[in-house]
């Protein structure tokens, strides 16, 4: 049987730090257009993981494929070069600048006067961004309107879009619904949505909320000490299996290793 | 209109009231405000305000701060003398041996800031005590006379009526004013005084922005040390040393943000011809220059009290 080749697999992928074993023989799968949830305790090697995934760390052992060709990533900029874009925390937004700066920034468009000086091309970055806001229904009071005058939400979306807009592949997005209100994690849900059914974009999501996981993934991967332990799709499963999944950690005994390592 | 362009333009504007205030307090309290005579010394000295009120602005929006301005000022003006004067070669030569000096100047603030991660407040300290010892060392604390005849022109002479100074103030003004509002340059400088690690992750070299920056202000106070000379027809080493508090006052007044990020040339402009304004203006009602200094120091805090709190109320809504 021939499997479509995915976005990024990762196989016997295994990380220690010291004597503490972060990740220990992961195998994981992003299919092409996918969206998958990543959930987890504090700790179980999430983090670890999607560290890897941007070049920041390095595993000792095991392959990483993207598109279904081996990749070492030593850097963050070779992750980039492989397209892999991370939405961090920070958002890397510059709130008096306005929206549509933001969405430029550092690859703005130009026209070279004189050959040497470049002129920003403010009408064409403005356009392209109220098209592409509209093509992925993100709506904002007005690309003119500076980013720190925006609802968290709405900058966290706007990240998000940066990252999908430009050549990104495959989106990482670590936690993006931490602290935020349902009104406020709903814009990103549906921004994720939106770019799932444009379908040029692969998408891991970390998150705590398994209601929100299960709404918008299609399939869900759960991280404990440091192994997956559960790979399902999402329409096979529920909330409450979720839910009593992480919480039936809490009756095993403790395990030897791989706690508390959230390096 | 979106609300963030109200804002930044009322910001930039915001100087314009208080300085038609001024005018007209003056016009009534002075009889000789309004005259030809003190309205051209008026811009002669803006202008030289003005040129490193310019080339500050630019370095504050990037985050960090010039304190060199004002010794530099002095410093090109005695390389200049040195030049055009001492050595005897062409004037023009003597302009471009200030401005480059003060580039120059202004690139070893830039790169020492940035490359080392000394503070540009440290970093230009440091040089506005280097290069104001090294004037007056250099010139054993006596001023050079005796600037060739053209030279003088560029601080003393008219075009259609307008001072010579004043046109090249309004140029630089305007370079400026275009490369921050129109280049990916300007939309950079900004960006990393806005926020650096956000600059950063985008693939923008926030060091390379602010060494531009800080060159970029050294070179102002090359011109305006050419400026300063050819209106005196000497050079000095202590020229410029009130000009540092007048340039900061005028940038402050002009609504650009000490932290960076935010600012305008309009409202720089603006706070040059208010602080340039109530220093005339206390010279005709016979305020000794001390008091005045005082008067300008006072204003910088109560316009950085001022941003304070409009910022705060900003950020409640």
């Amino acid at each position: 049987m021939i499997e479509p080749i995915d976005a990024i697999a990762v196989q016997h992928v295994t990380k220690r730090f010291g004597a503490v074993t972060a990740l220990r023989d992961i195998n994981l799968r992003l299919g092409k257009g996918e969206v998958l949830g990543l959930i987890g305790d504090n700790g179980a090697g999430k983090s670890t993981l999607i560290k890897i995934l941007t070049g920041y760390h390095r595993p000792d052992s095991g392959r990483i494929m993207i598109d279904g060709n081996d990749v070492a990533l030593h850097s963050v900029s070779d992750a980039r070069e492989f397209g892999i874009e991370t939405v961090y925390q920070d958002l890397a937004l510059v709130g008096e600048l306005a929206v549509y700066e933001n969405m430029f920034l550092g690859r703005e468009i130009v026209l070279n006067l004189f050959g040497m000086i470049p002129i920003l091309r403010r009408r064409r970055m403005r356009e392209t961004t109220v098209q592409y806001l509209s093509e992925i229904r993100l709506r904002v009071p007005s690309v003119d309107e500076k980013v720190a005058a925006l609802s968290g939400g709405q900058r966290q979306a706007i990240a998000v879009a940066r990252s999908a807009f430009s050549s990104a592949r495959i989106l990482l997005l670590d936690e993006p619904l931490a602290a935020m209100g349902a009104r406020e994690g709903a814009v990103i849900l549906d921004l994720v949505r939106q770019l799932k059914a444009r379908g040029d974009v692969s998408i891991i999501i970390i998150a705590h909320n398994y209601s929100q996981i299960v709404s918008v993934c299609d399939r869900v991967n759960l991280l404990q000490h440091g192994a997956i332990t559960f790979d399902k799709k999402t329409a096979d499963t529920t909330v409450e299996e979720l839910t009593q999944l992480v919480a039936s950690e809490y009756r095993l005994p403790p395990a030897a290793e791989g706690r508390d390592q959230s390096v | 209109m979106a609300i963030h362009r109200f804002v930044a333009a009322r910001a930039a504007w915001g100087a314009a009231i208080p300085l038609a205030l001024l005018w007209i307090a003056l016009i009534f309290a002075s009889p000789y405000f309004l005259t030809e005579v003190n309205l051209h010394n008026i811009f002669l000295q803006a202008s030289i305000i003005g040129v490193l009120a310019f080339g500050s602005t630019v370095a504050m929006i990037a985050g960090e701060i010039d304190l060199s301005v004002g010794a530099l000022e002095g410093f090109t003006a005695v390389i200049a003398a040195i030049t055009a004067v001492q050595f005897g070669l062409p004037w023009p030569l003597g302009v471009f041996a200030a401005i480059a000096c003060g580039a120059l100047i202004g690139l070893a603030n830039g790169l020492i800031t940035t490359w080392i991660g000394v503070p540009s407040f440290i970093t230009t300290l440091a040089t506005l005590g280097i290069t104001s010892g090294l004037a007056l060392s250099i010139t054993g604390g006596n001023s050079i006379y005796g600037f060739p005849d053209a030279y003088v022109e560029i601080g003393r002479g008219r075009i259609l009526g307008a001072p010579i100074s004043a046109i090249v103030a309004v140029a630089v003004l305007i370079v400026i004013w275009f490369t921050l509002r129109f280049t990916r340059l300007g939309l950079r400088v900004y960006a990393v005084g806005g926020n650096g690690a956000a600059a950063r992750e985008l693939g923008i070299n926030p060091r390379r922005i602010r060494t531009v920056a800080l060159t970029l202000s050294g070179a102002c106070a090359g011109i305006a040390g050419v400026l300063v000379s050819a209106r005196l027809n000497a050079a000095n080493g202590t020229f410029g040393q009130f000009d540092l508090l007048d340039a900061i006052a005028a940038v402050v007044i002009g609504g650009t943000a000490l932290t960076g990020g935010v600012g305008s040339m309009i409202g720089t402009a603006f706070g040059v011809l208010i602080i340039v304004s109530i220093r005339n203006g206390l010279d005709l009602l016979g305020v000794s220059p001390f008091w005045q200094t005082a008067a300008v120091g006072a204003m910088i805090l109560v316009a950085a009290v001022l941003h304070r709190l409009t910022a705060l109320r900003w950020w409640r809504r």
